[in-house]
């Protein structure tokens, strides 16, 4: 089974550098030549070396040329070697760039079309990570990936060399790299363990520095100041000792591979101290100290590579799950119905979010079109549930909801969403301008029909005060407007889009009495001519719906209108009595019977 | 614990002895080479190689030692810069805290300090030893052969500036980078908030098309920093230093000017160079950008804030009287007056609720009172004093204030309570959440007094909040209370049990709630109306609903008024 993961994965991989083929076989060509170029050099230096040491014993003008053109071919290898790197970096740079694009924007495509019950189940911070910085780490470890790549042929190129000029030789070069690898290996992996400590202490402190500044006000109201500093000292010098452990750890790395190297090269040279004795050509020893150095340092990057490899392969494995989970993605197909009439029924619906704890109880509603519902009841008492299974946000429920006598499972998941317009509470705003925002409704409405939606919703007065108009530009969260303002331009985009049946989930629960009168004028305008299903706290928005629903702990308590349930002498009743009937003297003209 | 002067000394001198160390093993193999050539049976060959593992066990201990006081010295730094920083924030007044983005300061205090971190381990260290190393190969070459040594003379200064260039080039793309990540962050992080929205308008494929363009503007940047990278000039220019003064060398050893053990020596030297350039190219960026962020975080510790003075007088509390007289105020001069003119006297133990649009002036007024600005004209009078006349401390004793948006720490209930009142008896702390009627829910948790709340816990209602903060506030017994309840967010029965818990403080002391619910509003003694930076009207409630249009206006779309009565008033 896992193994059978990690072939998609793998075909997932190449699938995302399939477009880049032309440009990778052109990598591979570039690194073949680049170890050729690399290799060469030292080589060319001991033929000069060779014919000089030659050259005491009988001198020639044509062998002084000889060695004059091998020394111009060292220098001229040198040289090119930089232009070879140079044409691979940037072939590599360029691979990455659009490599990371394509698996960033398909990832979060792919993400996107999930569930929101994967959404639920999330932490934000998490999911933006997984979206974010594991595709980024992917990006990195590409250029490594590369590199290491590219290094290993190296390798592979040095080994060739040195074997066909001395094994023995050789033998000795090689004999200290594989503790050189291991030891790197080992070091990293206990880099990481102290790392992860000195992090989390980061974090802490961090946390306790932005919680502390984000709340001065109250710091200061209640005097706090030097306890702040103190419980804030106690951390970050924790945070030090910390970052003091790992400094041990990190920086061992260095002496090690020093050393390792240096032994390197004195095994070498005893070894060879052995053979020149014997007869063996020093220049041919120096032509090994000089390929021992291009050994080193592809056998520590590798080394290196590999965990940093093992932690790419795992932010891609994080990715690669939550884009291509179908249990998790929303479902596809249905039909596309041309106009809906908007009756609205739901059967026996039984539901809960996780097994065990039923949020929804054999729920039967019946809501004819145009009409005006209202939903009541305490906090948690299943209100949202109700609308959140119309919009087809969660599945998994007993019963059934029909929409114009059709399951709405047999609906197109996107249509039926674009026939709902779902007002909440919390409006989104996107960064960019009002105009940008209005537009995510409907991308091709055109500018009267625009002012037309804002003069529906009285958002006209506050657009054409701020500077830039309808193209003032919204910071992030939408800071730079009250949460009025933002209400206004989500009623507007909703009336854009134009929905046949509308959800006004307690739309107006955390706006001042001032700017909720402004925008009921607005609300209104929405609920003519649509099918309406209203959650609120505020008795003058329930007192105008056909039909009120009081909802308590998963059931229907009781439903009908205001002057029935009053008569009822029920839940609703009760409440009202209780607090409703403090807020007025008398609404009646409002009540519909 | 070594302090910084001695840990600084210790890095600088310690390094360039390392690095010296580091590159002597070259000369060794120049003198192992020379025995090779001339008398390859000798046993000082031998005993050249027992100096050489000597020297590089030496080498390796001596190294981590440098490398570690190095790291230590980089973080006591940084540490205390954080300390300093910290506790230069918070002596700023609340209108610093108004002003300056809280992503603006977390962004100083914690990838900045990082920077700085890395750049002074081990970036500078790195950059100090190539340096040396440079100057050290160039001595011992004008020392064997100063024709030989010309080149690395010449290229050195180039091969220096090469990297400064380069760094110089490459520090605006990698902060934009950072900048283009930021945003693609933001955009996720935004999107994700508003998944159900996206969902119900069907909005996916224009969210993508957004992330796509910036996640294009962000990988373009990224290849820019892979071109410039890969042009890195300054191994160009080391590369061209080895084939040339090897040539020469070469040229030299022809006419029996050189020795071979002379040439290892020179183009193991720069061999070296060459080899620990490889990391400059992050190195060069890192020293670069630690001085940009040195330079940002030291502009945030010492920057002159306007401090407000504050007097002598100690406020007791037993006289609340506050009076306003002819006070304007404006935020700062390029924008419109906050408030105009206001004229009140809040008496001693009064209730005054107020009433107001956004932008009314009413939560100014609050933070008039609270003493977090100074009016810019007229003047403020506490128990017939000048505000300005008493402490700071004995003023925010007496004064409290219960935010909209209240902020709870992460800890427990019990030290969230008694937050302001730390030594607070757990007698105390129960009696407070009684009176906020917030017992009952605290009592149903789990660990009941004990139940971590805040951003890292339990996550609590915004009714259960509010409470919270309503006990907090209660148990320091401030004499003068601000609400702030413009909102009501709440169901039906938590609304009763925020109101019930509002009436029992308003009692005994002033207080001043900004609200509209009528339940609490007819507990005032009077209501104070605000628009556009005026109080409109004031009278109880009974007057004004009959007197004043604009009051009126903010009720009649939610209770049916008595009809209006055109004569008197408070207009």
């Amino acid at each position: 089974m896992e193994l059978i993961e990690e072939k998609k994965l793998w075909s997932q991989l190449w699938a995302w550098l399939k477009p880049d083929k032309p440009l990778l076989v052109g990598l591979m060509m570039v690194m073949v030549i680049n170890t050729v170029v690399a290799i060469s050099a030292p080589i060319f230096l001991q033929n000069a070396l060779d014919l000089l040491q030659q050259l005491n014993i009988e001198a020639s003008t044509d062998q002084e040329q000889q060695i004059i053109v091998f020394s111009i071919l060292y220098t001229f290898a040198l040289v090119m070697t930089f232009f070879t790197t140079m044409s691979q970096n940037l072939i590599v740079a360029k691979i990455n760039a659009r490599f990371i694009h394509r698996i960033r924007s398909d990832a979060y495509a792919k993400i996107l079309r999930n569930k929101i019950s994967f959404y639920d189940d999330s932490e934000l911070g998490r999911l933006v990570s997984r979206i974010v910085n594991d595709t980024n780490e992917l990006m990195g470890s590409a250029n490594r990936f590369a590199n290491a790549f590219s290094r290993l042929i190296i390798l592979i190129g040095v080994l060739i060399i040195m074997f066909s000029y001395n094994v023995q030789l050789t033998l000795a070069s090689v004999a200290i790299t594989p503790i050189l690898f291991v030891a790197v290996i080992m070091m990293r992996k206990f880099q990481r363990r102290v790392a992860k400590r000195w992090r989390k202490s980061l974090a802490i402190v961090n946390g306790n520095f932005g919680e502390v500044m984000s709340s001065i006000a109250i710091s200061k109201a209640f005097f706090r100041e030097e306890e702040n500093f103190r419980k804030f000292e106690v951390l970050n010098e924790e945070t030090y000792q910390a970052a003091k452990i790992r400094g041990y750890a990190v920086f061992a790395t260095g002496p090690i591979q020093d050393f390792l190297k240096h032994m390197g090269i004195i095994i070498l040279l005893y070894v060879s101290s052995i053979y020149v004795s014997q007869g063996l050509d020093v220049t041919v020893v120096y032509l090994f100290i000089l390929l021992q150095q291009y050994m080193f340092d592809p056998i520590s990057t590798i080394a290196r590579s590999y965990n940093q490899f093992q932690s790419a392969f795992a932010a891609l494995e994080r990715v690669y799950t939550i884009m291509s989970d179908k249990e998790i993605s929303e479902p596809t197909g249905g039909d596309n119905r041309s106009s809906l009439v908007g009756k609205i029924e739901y059967r026996g619906i039984t539901f809960a979010y996780n097994p065990g704890t039923t949020v929804l109880k054999d729920i039967n509603i019946m809501i004819e079109p145009k009409q005006t519902v209202a939903l009541v009841g305490m906090t948690g008492s299943g209100k949202t549930s109700i609308v959140a299974l119309l919009m087809r946000f969660y599945g998994g429920y007993k019963g059934d909801i029909l929409i114009d006598d059709d399951s709405i499972k047999n609906y197109n998941i996107d249509h039926l969403r674009r026939e709902i317009g779902y007002v909440q509470q919390d409006v989104l705003l996107f960064s960019g301008t009002i105009l940008d925002n209005l537009k995510i409704a409907k991308p091709d409405v055109s500018i009267e029909e625009i002012w037309k939606a804002l003069d529906a919703v009285y958002a006209r007065e506050f657009i054409e005060t701020l500077p830039d108009g309808i193209l003032t530009v919204i910071k992030e969260e939408g800071a730079n407007l009250s949460q009025g303002q933002k209400q206004m331009i989500s009623l507007a985009r909703t009336l854009l889009a134009d929905p046949k049946i509308l959800i006004l989930d307690e739309f107006t629960s955390s706006l001042d009495l001032y700017t909720e009168a402004k925008i009921q004028q607005g609300i209104a305008q929405l609920i003519e001519n649509r099918t309406s299903i209203v959650i609120a706290h505020r008795l003058v928005t329930i007192l105008s719906a056909d039909k009120i629903i009081v909802m308590s702990d998963g059931e229907i308590a009781e439903s009908g209108t205001h002057l029935e349930l009053l008569a009822n002498n029920g839940k609703y009743a009760d409440v009202y009595n209780k607090y409703f009937s403090f807020q007025i003297s008398a609404l009646k003209p409002k009540i519909k019977k | 614990m070594l302090n910084y002067k001695l840990m600084t000394v210790l890095t600088i001198v310690g390094s360039i002895i390392e690095i010296i160390l580091f590159s002597t093993p070259v000369v060794f193999i120049g003198l192992i080479i020379e025995l090779f050539l001339t008398d390859s049976s000798s046993p000082t060959i031998l005993t050249y190689l027992a100096y050489l593992f000597g020297l590089v066990i030496f080498q390796a201990i001596f190294f981590y030692f440098v490398a570690t006081i190095n790291e230590i010295l980089a973080h006591r730094v940084t540490t205390d810069m954080t300390a300093d920083l910290f506790s230069a924030l918070q002596s700023r007044p609340v209108h610093y805290h108004d002003r300056v983005a809280i992503g603006d300061i977390m962004a100083r205090a914690t990838s900045d300090t990082r920077v700085i971190n890395i750049g002074l381990s081990p970036a500078i260290r790195l950059i100090m030893q190539i340096f040396t190393l440079m100057v050290y190969s160039i001595s011992i070459m004008l020392a064997l052969n100063y024709r030989l040594a010309l080149i690395l003379v010449i290229t050195g200064p180039m091969y220096f500036y090469s990297i400064y260039r380069y760094a110089k080039k490459l520090l605006p793309v990698s902060s934009e980078i950072r900048e283009k990540f930021g945003d693609l962050t933001i955009e996720v992080a935004e999107s994700i908030r508003g998944i159900r929205e996206i969902k119900s308008f069907v909005a996916e494929p224009n969210i993508i098309d957004r992330f796509d363009k910036i996640s294009m503007i962000h990988s373009g940047k990224v290849k820019e920093m892979g071109y410039l990278s890969a042009v890195y000039i300054p191994h160009l220019i080391i590369a061209t230093a080895l084939g040339l003064t090897t040539s020469l060398g070469i040229i030299l050893m022809l006419n029996g000017e050189l020795t071979l053990p002379e040439l290892v020596i020179f183009v193991g030297l720069i061999s070296l160079i060459q080899w620990m350039s490889r990391n400059l190219q992050w190195i060069a960026e890192y020293s670069a950008r630690t001085i940009a962020s040195s330079k940002r975080l030291q502009e945030m510790i010492f920057e002159e804030i306007e401090h407000l003075e504050f007097g002598e007088l100690k406020y007791t509390g037993e006289d609340t009287t506050i009076e306003f007289n002819n006070v304007s105020f404006r935020y700062d001069e390029t924008r419109e007056w906050a408030l105009q003119n206001i004229d009140v006297k809040i008496n001693h133990n009064e209730t005054i609720a107020i009433v107001g649009g956004p932008g009314s002036g009413k939560s100014t007024f609050s933070k008039l009172i609270l003493r977090l600005y100074d009016p810019i004209n007229g003047e403020i009078k506490l128990s017939g004093q000048a505000i300005s006349e008493f402490t700071e401390k004995s003023l925010r004793k007496q004064f409290s204030s219960i935010e909209q948006d209240v902020f709870l720490f992460t800890d427990t209930i019990a030290n969230n309570i008694s937050f302001g009142k730390p030594d607070a008896s757990m007698e105390e702390i129960k009696q407070a959440a009684v009176l906020a009627s917030a017992e009952e829910f605290i009592d149903e948790m789990e660990m009941g007094y004990e139940t971590i709340i805040g951003e890292r816990g339990v996550k609590l209602s915004g009714g259960q909040k509010q409470r919270i903060a309503i006990a907090r506030s209660l148990l320091i017994n401030p004499a003068i209370l601000l609400i702030d309840d413009a909102s009501s967010a709440l169901d039906a029965e938590t609304e009763q049990k925020i109101q019930n818990a509002i009436k029992n403080i308003l009692k005994t002391r002033t207080s001043i709630i900004v609200t509209s619910r009528l339940a609490i509003i007819s507990e005032a003694s009077r209501v104070l109306v605000f628009d556009k930076g005026k109080i409109v009207a004031q009278g109880p409630h009974d007057v004004l609903i009959c007197s004043s249009p604009y009051y009126r206006r903010l009720f009649e779309s939610h209770y049916e008024l008595p009809p209006l009565v055109e004569a008197g008033g408070a207009q």
